[in-house]
């Protein structure tokens, strides 16, 4: 199938206001689910709202890195968004992940510096589930007191990694986990028990 | 590659006016500043319709964030009526025709300037600060390259200094508005020059707050149910003004009043700088002593507005502007005496 | 009730209303043509133009006209209009060299290929008040000259500069897009392609004043006006769907090349070294001063000291612009009663602690 001829947002301006903010509030509220709106056609292996994120987020300012999975929907994204592919995970504004058990460690993407920490990856990782059940407790900024979340098809490794990453702070990467029309965020100023 | 449509705002222009790369970006950056609250993110911020330092960097947020589903109310020293609130509505309303409400707790969205609304902000909510200068270290050092390191480094020592020898020389630290706070325990911030009564309003907010520089070029947020803590030291606690009066209005005395000259002779009064918040306990029975005597209020005043002799205006201008024209004939002949105050805003556009 | 909402949204429209009156003055005087304004006020378009970053001659005069001559509202409304037009990409760097010359002098040698010309200028005009222009009237046509001009006049630096007493420029690499101000902010060390950047879309009165401070001593470079020259350059692009080079058009400009002294440093032998000036149309007293303030910049890369203000990038880049400047500067006017009431409670507060304290002072002094 030719990824290019499938249409982006049926309605590029509001589409893109309604899934920005479904993230805005995903990332306002670290471990809350939130379903991203629009309907759209999605290249192979896409969930629609990891479609909808990449549709929102990224133009010819933002290199994106892509796995061997997500690797088939290059011309898609380049035909919709203009976006370069960055040939390395740390040299990307966006990551996109749809193979989670098997994705790079957090440190082979772009964490900033203490001066610029802005200048990190965002991963975007696709998983089969996600849902408010306990696997993880969730504190800090966003949080109100505690929240919950699980995310199917992590490797226990990538959680302890993710579980360390707020030492670093304000060097770090976010996640964003989108599943189906849902996705929840972990900016890094959470805390994570698993 | 991305085609844009205008939904019900300005013809000619896209919805909110920015272009949608434009959105993306400063959406981006609004992204990174939730993820590190209180960093300063710069942005592209663009050459708006508006003055730098009205408002640019707060309107450059409502426009990347509103959608045709919220309600904006937009605010300037607590009130609805002053008139850059008045304009940054008015612009919203043509570039996007989203609702827009006075009351705060209809609001999904609320730009503000100097005040955060006496009515507690609840979650889902947005408010958008318009910040002048972003850089809480600005008047300690003047160099971007050099405060960049020190917040890299956290290193905050010299604005404790600072402050401490405000009590040293006064007893008391003497900032008032605009007070430095410490975001999450890690960044130091500058909450725009809100009065530091509104300072502990900021901690642990349920709302999200998002701060847009234009001039400055730089934007920042604390997410909701953040630690803000305004500085201060142990034998030092940080206190909030208070005031011996209460509102002459709705007879409040819990919220920031505003001083208002009644007469030539000294008199003067005290009402709500969140006109919202007044008339609501107002509508819900509150009252307070009253003005003073002769007082003329102003949109009493506004009646008794002298409008140009038609003689001496231009014939009116054919075509495309006619909404900008002011409604025809408000009578009336002189000013009263005695209606000095806070309603002269109203008053500066009309010819004598 | 205490507000009244529509009152301020009334008296906003009536005062756009008076100011529309106002613009157009007395309405018995015939109103003025975009096309009026464009020919017979050509340098404030200009100016605006260059500030503006925007060509537009005519866009240029409508926003003088809407803004009753005032130049820096002009600028604003223009670079306001900017903001709003899609960016397909840059262009090739202009060729000044193939400049169709109106205007070309040189102060560094007598003499040089294809000659000084003169051209329009106010230069040595004695600047006394023209009453005729008071009576409209068409000038006198200005003689032709016998010959026309070589179709371009080669650069007088470049050819001089057979010596190598001059520094040569180094092409910058057009694989790169130049960084673009308009869409990213400023950040430091600003490279030379953003500081010239900067400055070509600076306030002419900021860098004159700086520049004319480089000269009394406050950075001082010992400049020499190389090369000025005025004409029209040909603008072109590569469409990345074409793949080559097409002409847009022909655009005005001025361009100032300063001479400066240098003594040499560690690396580099004692040489001349440049500063750089350009504008839209003519302008030559924003070219030559941005020339000044551009080569006192340099000073940190070329070793020198940077204790003056033309020399320090940030409060020269930070404080360059207009628009951002009137912005600032005039939203005092915007009400500030909240922030007031604190100070005032603040100074309240601290008179009383003061009073108290003198009491006491004088009751332990009495007992």
């Amino acid at each position: 199938m030719d990824h290019a001829v499938l249409p982006g947002f049926a309605d590029a301006v509001p589409d893109a206001q309604g899934a920005f903010r479904a993230l805005l509030e995903a990332m306002s509220h670290p471990g809350r689910i939130v379903a991203v709106p629009p309907a759209l056609a999605v290249p192979a292996g896409f969930d629609p709202a990891t479609a909808a994120l990449l549709l929102t987020l990224c133009d010819s300012d933002t290199p994106v890195w892509l796995d061997a999975a997500a690797e088939p929907a290059a011309p898609w994204l380049a035909f919709h968004t203009g976006a370069p592919r960055a040939g390395q995970p740390s040299a990307a504004s966006f990551a996109v992940v749809l193979s989670p058990a098997t994705m790079p460690p957090l440190d082979a993407f772009n964490w900033g510096t203490d001066e610029v920490p802005e200048a990190s990856t965002t991963l975007i990782v696709q998983v089969s589930r996600l849902s408010d059940g306990a696997t993880w407790r969730l504190r800090g900024p966003g949080i109100k007191s505690e929240a919950q979340l699980s995310v199917a098809g992590l490797s226990q490794d990538w959680v302890r990694q993710r579980a360390a990453l707020p030492v670093a702070f304000p060097r770090g990467v976010d996640v964003v986990f989108t599943s189906g029309q849902l996705i929840a965020a972990l900016p890094r100023t959470t805390m994570l028990e698993a | 590659m991305n085609h844009t449509s205008a939904l019900a705002g300005e013809e000619g222009y896209n919805f909110a006016f920015l272009d949608e790369q434009t959105k993306r970006m400063i959406r981006r950056a609004i992204l990174k500043a939730v993820a590190i609250p209180g960093h300063q993110i710069p942005f592209g911020s663009r050459e708006m319709p508006l003055s730098y330092g009205w408002g640019t960097g707060g309107i450059q947020l409502t426009a990347a964030v509103i959608g045709r589903d919220d309600t904006l109310k937009v605010i300037d020293q607590g009130a609805d009526d002053t008139t850059n609130a008045v304009s940054i509505r008015g612009f919203f309303r043509r570039m996007t025709g989203v609702r827009t409400t006075e009351r705060t707790d209809e609001a999904t969205v609320v730009q503000t300037r100097h005040r955060i609304p006496e009515t507690p902000l609840s979650e889902g909510q947005i408010i958008v600060y318009q910040v002048p200068i972003p850089e809480p270290l600005r008047w300690l050092e003047p160099r971007e390259s050099e405060t960049r390191k020190m917040h890299g480094l956290a290193e905050y020592g010299a604005m404790h200094v600072k402050l401490y020898e405000d009590i040293v020389r006064y007893g008391r630290i003497e900032t008032a508005y605009d007070y430095p706070v410490l975001v999450n325990g890690r960044y130091l911030m500058r909450p725009s020059p809100i009065p530091k009564f509104d300072n502990p309003k900021m901690d642990r907010m349920p709302a999200l707050q998002l701060f847009g520089a234009g001039r400055e070029k730089r934007i920042y947020a604390v997410p909701p149910y953040t630690e803000v803590k305004s500085l201060d030291f142990e034998d030092h606690p940080f206190e909030v003004e208070r005031w011996e009066q209460s509102c002459a209005l709705c007879g409040s005395n819990d919220s920031f009043l505003d001083e208002i000259v009644t007469d030539d002779q000294g008199g003067h009064a005290f009402v709500c700088s969140d006109t919202d918040y007044c008339t609501r306990r107002r509508a819900a029975g509150h009252e307070g002593e009253g003005m003073p005597e002769g007082y003329l209020q102003p949109s009493e005043a506004a009646e008794v507005l002298h409008h140009p002799p038609s003689a001496l205006r231009a014939p009116s201008p054919s075509g495309g502007r006619d909404s900008d024209l002011p409604p025809e004939g408000e009578g009336g002949a002189q000013r009263r005496k005695g209606d000095a105050s806070s309603g002269t805003a109203f008053r500066a556009g009309l010819r004598p | 009730m205490y507000v009244a909402v529509k009152g301020g949204e009334r008296a906003i429209a009536n005062a756009h209303a008076w100011l529309a009156e106002e613009r157009r003055g007395d309405p018995d005087v015939p109103e003025l043509s975009i096309a009026q304004i464009r020919e017979q006020q050509r340098l404030a378009v200009d100016r605006v133009m260059t500030e503006g970053s925007l060509y537009d001659p005519d866009l240029a005069a409508l926003a003088l006209k809407q803004a009753r001559g005032d130049q820096v509202e002009a600028i604003f409304l223009l670079r306001a209009y900017r903001t709003t037009l899609p960016r397909f990409g840059s262009s090739l760097p202009l060729d000044t060299g193939g400049m169709c010359v109106r205007r070309r002098v040189s102060a560094i040698f007598k003499d040089v290929p294809g000659g000084q010309v003169l051209g329009p200028t106010f230069d040595y005009t004695h600047r006394l008040l023209d009453f005729a222009l008071a009576a409209e009237g068409d000038p006198a046509p200005a003689p032709r000259a016998d010959a026309p001009l070589a179709e371009t006049l080669p650069g007088v630096i470049d050819v001089l500069n057979r010596e190598g007493l001059i520094e040569t420029e180094a092409a910058s690499d057009n694989a790169l897009p130049p960084p673009d101000l308009t869409r990213e902010p400023l950040r430091f060390p600003a490279a030379r392609a953003m500081r010239l950047q900067n400055l070509a879309r600076g306030d002419e009165g900021f860098l004159l004043a700086l520049g004319y401070s480089t000269q009394r001593g406050y950075g001082r470079n010992h400049p020499f006006a190389g090369e000025i020259r005025y004409g029209e350059v040909a603008v072109s692009f590569v469409p990345p769907e074409l793949g080559f080079e097409i002409e847009l058009g022909d655009i005005e400009l001025t361009e100032c090349q300063m001479v400066n002294q240098f003594a040499g440093s560690k690396n580099e032998p004692p040489q001349f070294t440049r500063g750089y000036g350009v504008s839209f149309g003519h302008g030559e007293r924003k070219a030559m001063s941005m020339a000044l303030v551009d080569r006192a910049l340099r000073a940190a890369e070329l070793g020198e000291e940077t204790d003056s203000p033309a020399q320090d990038a940030e409060f020269v880049l930070y404080h360059s612009d207009n628009v951002e400047a009137q912005g600032f500067v005039q939203h005092l006017k915007l009400p500030h009663y909240v922030d007031f009431q604190s100070e005032l409670n603040v100074v309240r507060g601290m008179r009383r602690a003061a009073a108290e304290a003198a009491e006491a002072a004088l009751a332990e002094a009495a007992e």
